[in-house]
């Protein structure tokens, strides 16, 4: 009778428990496309500045801006363009008053898929990479590594320096 | 004190689970050691169950209608093999995305439950078993226009009719008390686990007929059982 009270009250205080129950939403509802830097085959940091455009209507509008000592770096996606336009410019600075500009644009073919994920946590968009291409200033080519671009933050494209 | 604390915790447990009292009676009634080891005969009888905690849960705010009933055989009156089938509605719209869920559909779990009390002659019983269950379901998703932040663009959320399944098993523990003559009451703490499912690509399934939301975790249960035929023997005294 006693082990048939502790059982009782075990279960009990599961259920008290089990009533907790909360949704874990991500902190941010944009999903980022993440880009590694290489040469040679291998990781590099680039310590030149570089800044990320996009073509928005047009018109090129600012996405990173002055990232440096960086071997990676995350950029949004459209939601609902078919191919996204952005243009990659380093700055490699000669001395401490002037540095060359050395730039390639990059478009990407693209599927959008808006992803719910609960009622409280709303949805977020994710991509399936079709296809890449890029003008070759300073990339030597863009491989795809993994070809969806979700919420795991997981390397999607590496760029090969040249 | 603690005495005091422990003794008010059970008396409130005691007034709250009928069971004890049960068992009391029931401890009362074995006239002797040697009723414990005699064996009760294999057919007990057949029992009807209705979940009655998800009815009374939506009456009282939740956002699931789950209706259940369940056919439960009685064999030895320790092993109970049991069919559950019910048909869940659930609707939601969350007020500060404004997005809309909605679903409805039947599932069905088969199982077994094992009584684990020696005295096996009572009504009473403590129950350790588990499901296997399984639904197959569409469901809705509506809400707010959503707008790129960087490209300004708007697109509609709407999906409907997604389809979805998922088969998944309960570990149950339980009990179980007779209330009246035919009637049992019985409670259960049950620990769900996602065995497969079909995802689609578009949106994880927020709620799922039979399982509830998407997570594995504890649900509880509270059913009422009617005997259609009872049938407590023994075959010594038979």
């Amino acid at each position: 009778m006693k082990k048939l009270r502790k059982i009782v009250i075990c279960l009990l205080s599961i259920l008290t428990f089990a009533g907790c129950d909360g949704v874990d939403c991500p902190l941010n509802n944009i999903v980022y496309s993440t880009w590694g830097f290489y040469a040679d085959g291998s990781n590099v940091t680039i310590d030149d500045t570089i800044y990320v455009y996009a073509k928005v209507k047009g018109v090129d509008t600012l996405l990173i801006n002055q990232l440096y000592n960086a071997s990676s770096m995350n950029i949004p996606l459209s939601y609902y363009q078919p191919a996204d336009t952005f243009t990659l410019e380093i700055h490699q600075y000669v001395d401490s008053a002037s540095y060359d500009i050395f730039s390639d644009q990059i478009i990407i073919n693209k599927e959008d898929l808006a992803h719910f994920n609960s009622p409280e946590c709303g949805v977020w968009h994710e991509h399936n990479i079709k296809e890449v291409s890029n003008t070759t200033t300073i990339i030597d080519s863009i491989q795809v590594v993994r070809q969806i671009i979700d919420t795991n933050e997981q390397e999607n494209f590496r760029i090969h320096f040249k | 004190m603690n005495k005091k604390i422990s003794a008010f915790i059970l008396s409130s447990l005691l007034s709250i689970c009928p069971i004890f009292a049960q068992t009391g009676t029931a401890k009362q009634a074995i006239k002797n050691e040697t009723d414990l080891l005699k064996q009760p005969a294999f057919f007990q009888g057949l029992a009807i169950s209705v979940e009655v905690g998800a009815p009374l849960a939506h009456l009282v705010g939740a956002d699931a209608l789950t209706n259940e009933a369940g056919v439960r055989f009685n064999f030895k009156n320790k092993y109970f093999p049991i069919a559950e089938v019910g048909y869940s509605k659930y609707d939601t719209t969350n007020e500060d995305t404004q997005i809309h869920f909605k679903t409805k559909a039947p599932y069905f779990r088969l199982g077994m439950d094992i009584n684990m009390l020696k005295n096996k002659l009572q009504e009473n019983r403590l129950f350790a078993g588990f499901r296997v269950g399984y639904s197959t379901y569409k469901f809705d998703i509506d809400g707010p226009n959503m707008t790129d932040p960087v490209w300004g663009d708007t697109g509609p959320l709407f999906y409907e009719n997604i389809a979805s399944n998922r088969l998944w098993l309960e570990i149950v523990f339980g009990l179980e008390s007779e209330i009246l003559k035919h009637f049992h009451m019985g409670f259960s703490l049950r620990y769900k686990h996602k065995l497969h499912e079909k995802t689609p690509l578009e949106a994880n399934p927020y709620f799922i007929p039979g399982f509830g939301h998407t997570d594995n975790g504890f649900r509880a249960t509270y059913n009422l059982y009617f005997d259609l035929t009872r049938k407590i023997k023994n075959k010594n005294i038979d």
